[in-house]
């Protein structure tokens, strides 16, 4: 039992450090026992209960410690940061606007109104405001991690890496800057280091492993089909349809879909290669919705591929035909694939759930 | 021919044809016979290293180990492990002046003022031992031994081979070079009895046993951690032979790098030095730790001198099983229950989940009491019903373990784990 809210604090402070969620809630309960009205305690019940991924209760409890100290930025903050995690992001931004208010010369109200601003799709501002955390502790690994995260957002790649690079100067060990490293060496497909990046923070985080991440080569595959092969086929049976008037137009169009065909499987290989057994020995701890999306795209794509190629090689159109009408299913399987991967995230859940509540 | 005669004649046999076990059994079987036990452990040890199962080698064993304790020491203590764990520090570590002419029991009498006592007694209460200040460590003595383990004879063979025998055996540690530094991590899916198995070990050696865990840390000591860590070692130092229970190590030890905070830091780094002993001598002092994640564990207490064995301890077989049901059954109305069925039906089920089936299946028979106002016993359906009803609480871990097989074990720090997995289809 906690003798004091001080104590109490800095119990489920230490305890939450070393993964100890539901001892550190229980501590934070006893000493809210002793004092029910404490913002700073109903705020660290906040901030462990969205470790424990309870994001309707970490908001009720933060909503609780704004009640009972509608001043201390730190509830605030914490209500930014259950917001974001409930996709509620104009909610956040208010929030974290409010903690950067209350606590100018703090990074920690800053930086959440950069993830805030950031997860609202406001680029921009959200970099200023990360710029403006980082300056106030440039050397705070949280804050360089802000700015690499809201710059990738951002599509600044360079900036990102710099500022995760700097992250790891300070802290080699660093997961999350590891991992961003690596997701940014998987944007510029740099496959083989990519995944050994990941590899590495699995194996040193191994309860942690993100293995969703670790699938991308397969799933970025399926994006690359996903886009590239409508628009070939779609532009090989327009061709097909003119040959029926211009016969010469014909060999092109069959030229065109064999050129789409080992584009494709060009890129496939590109990817996939260098990739490894990894991410197909992660495909199969994925959620199972998301992993059964993905192989029936893959199925899918692979008929597409082929129908093209036997276009080119026949001259039945309709072939092209089947191939661009395949881009639907794949379309509704990469839906799948999102969908699949939410349900896994009890803040997508809750959005979906308060979304459906709202529409009836 | 006279036993001695009979004795040298085997012992030429032995000599001449060092493979045959049999006939090596009973050479120890005479020396036993001839109160030579000494002579026979390192027979009887032969034989067990290569038939560990060998219940006629392991008899033999036991008997020269009897037999090899002085009448003065049995008068002490009472418990054969201990006096024999004592014998293997005083033969080894001791300089040779202590040798078996002393009375420890009057010794200990004697000096009972001035040094703490080096055994509790079995029939006393646990005695709180204060280290400086106002600290307070219990001090158990363990009751229990590993025969009172139902099953898991994997785990028990393992803990004999990596800890106990060693400690039985000085002759054949001295032979091998084996050093009694470093200890025992014990790892495994929360419920699944690791904390009864380190009690076990200490009651088997006869040691006092003291337990601590981050709760402790927190409660007792913020701010003075690196003291009273030091505190407690001495006290378990004081205390040897006594086994030091470091429960949930993943909080005491955890990784370093994930933390923030510099308290806790410093705890890891005093556990650290406690482990390596620089300022006090760790001899008759076993660690014994456990957790449910050893993947969040600083990787520098596990180096080689600290917690260098580890041993899975996985969710009970069905043996143990059957005897954790028995147990929670025991003082509760029950007719025509077939343990090896419900056994079977709770496959990978924990111990903590086999009392809660029973928990749960007494509901089912006082609901129905209730109802009909008539008292049912127990029966097979209501327990077979409550097993369906109940899930093992091991899943979630064993699915964190599968990426760690995949992800973590590149040192092969897991290939009992990854090998269960494959065996259970996890992987």
């Amino acid at each position: 039992m906690a003798e004091s809210v001080t104590d109490a604090f800095h119990r489920a402070h230490r305890l939450a450090e070393v993964g100890r969620y539901a001892d550190a809630e229980r501590v934070v309960r006893d000493g809210l026992a002793l004092e029910p009205a404490s913002g700073q305690l109903l705020s660290v019940l906040a901030w462990v209960l969205r470790l424990r991924r309870d994001y309707p209760a970490a908001l009720a409890a933060a909503d609780a410690a704004i009640a009972a100290d509608p001043s201390l930025a730190d509830a605030h903050a914490e209500r930014a940061e259950t917001l974001i995690g409930l996709l509620r992001a104009s909610d956040a931004v208010e929030s974290a606007r409010e903690a950067a208010r209350l606590a100018p010369l703090r990074p920690a109200g800053h930086l959440v109104l950069a993830r805030a601003l950031s997860a609202a799709h406001r680029r921009d501002q959200a970099r200023t405001a990360a710029a403006h955390g980082l300056r106030l502790d440039p050397s705070s690994v949280e804050g360089l991690l802000t700015v690499a995260e809201v710059e990738r957002e951002a599509g600044h790649r360079e900036e990102a890496a710099a500022a995760a690079r700097a992250v790891l100067a300070i802290d080699p060990a660093n997961s999350y800057g590891r991992w961003l490293i690596a997701m940014l060496d998987a944007e510029r497909l740099k496959v083989r280091r990519s995944m050994r990046a990941l590899r590495d923070v699995a194996r040193d985080n191994p309860i942690r492993t993100d293995v969703l991440a670790m699938t991308w080569p397969i799933r970025g595959v399926l994006s690359g089909f996903r886009r590239g092969l409508p628009l070939g086929a779609f532009i090989t049976v327009a061709l097909a349809l003119a040959a029926v008037r211009w016969s010469l137009v014909g060999d092109f169009a069959r030229l065109l879909s064999l050129v789409v065909a080992f584009v494709l499987i060009g890129f496939g290989l590109r990817v996939l290669v260098p990739a490894g057994r990894l991410p197909w020995r992660c495909l199969r701890l994925v959620p199972r919705l998301t992993r059964r999306a993905t192989i029936a795209g893959l199925v899918t794509a692979g008929v597409a591929v082929t129908l093209l190629i036997a276009y080119a090689v026949s001259t039945g159109w309709i072939l092209a035909l089947l191939a661009l009408l395949l881009s639907a299913p794949m379309w509704i399987f990469g839906l799948l694939e999102l969908v699949g991967a939410g349900l896994e995230d009890p803040g997508y859940l809750s959005a979906w759930w308060r979304k459906f509540r709202s529409n009836r | 021919m006279s036993d001695s005669s009979l004795i040298d004649s085997l012992a030429a046999a032995v000599e001449a044809r060092p493979d045959d076990l049999p006939l090596r059994l009973h050479l120890a079987e005479l020396l036993v016979a001839a109160g030579r036990g000494p002579e026979a452990i390192g027979h009887a040890a032969q034989v067990l290293a290569r038939e560990p199962g060998n219940t006629a080698a392991q008899k033999l064993m036991t008997a020269a180990l009897g037999g090899a304790v002085s009448s003065s020491e049995e008068a002490a203590g009472g418990h054969a492990a201990v006096e024999e764990a004592d014998a293997a520090y005083e033969s080894s570590e001791k300089p040779p002046t202590q040798g078996d002419g002393i009375d420890w029991a009057a010794m200990e009498e004697d000096l009972g003022d001035i040094v703490p006592p080096r055994f509790a007694r079995a029939d006393d209460e646990a005695e709180p031992v204060r280290g400086h200040g106002d600290r307070v460590f219990d001090v158990e003595t363990a009751t229990i031994t590993l025969a009172d383990v139902g099953g898991m004879e994997e785990v028990k063979k393992r803990l004999e081979i990596a800890f106990l025998a060693p400690l039985r055996n000085p002759k054949l540690r001295t032979l091998f070079g084996k050093s009694l530094r470093g200890g025992l991590l014990l790892y495994g899916p929360p419920g699944c009895g690791k904390t009864f198995l380190a009690r076990a070990v200490a009651g088997e050696m006869g040691a006092s046993f003291i337990s601590l865990s981050i709760t402790d840390v927190l409660n007792m000591w913020v701010g003075s951690s690196e003291r009273n860590l030091h505190d407690l070692f001495q006290s378990a130092r004081s205390h040897a032979p006594c086994v030091l229970f470091l429960d949930e190590i993943d909080a005491l030890g955890h990784k370093r790098s994930q933390l923030n905070s510099s308290s806790m830091r410093t705890v890891v780094n005093q556990l650290l030095t406690e482990l390596d002993g620089v300022d006090g001598n760790n001899d008759g002092v076993f660690v014994l730790a456990a957790t449910n994640a050893p993947w969040d564990i600083d990787s520098a207490l596990r180096r080689p001198g600290r917690l260098d064995r580890t041993v899975l301890v996985l969710p009970p077989d069905k043996p143990a099983r059957a005897a954790i049901l028995q147990y929670h059954l025991r003082d509760r109305p029950v007719a025509g229950i077939d343990l090896g069925k419900v056994a079977d039906a709770t496959e990978h089920y924990s111990g903590a989940d086999l009392a809660h089936v029973c928990e749960t299946a007494a509901e089912f028979a006082m609901r129905d009491s209730i109802a009909t106002g008539e008292i049912r016993m127990i029966s097979q359906h209501d327990m077979l019903t409550a097993a369906r009803d109940v899930r093992p609480s091991t899943d979630g871990w064993f699915a964190t373990a599968r990426n760690v097989a995949m992800f973590a074990n590149e040192s092969g720090e897991y290939d009992d784990l990854a090998a269960y997995l494959k065996k259970r289809k996890i992987r």
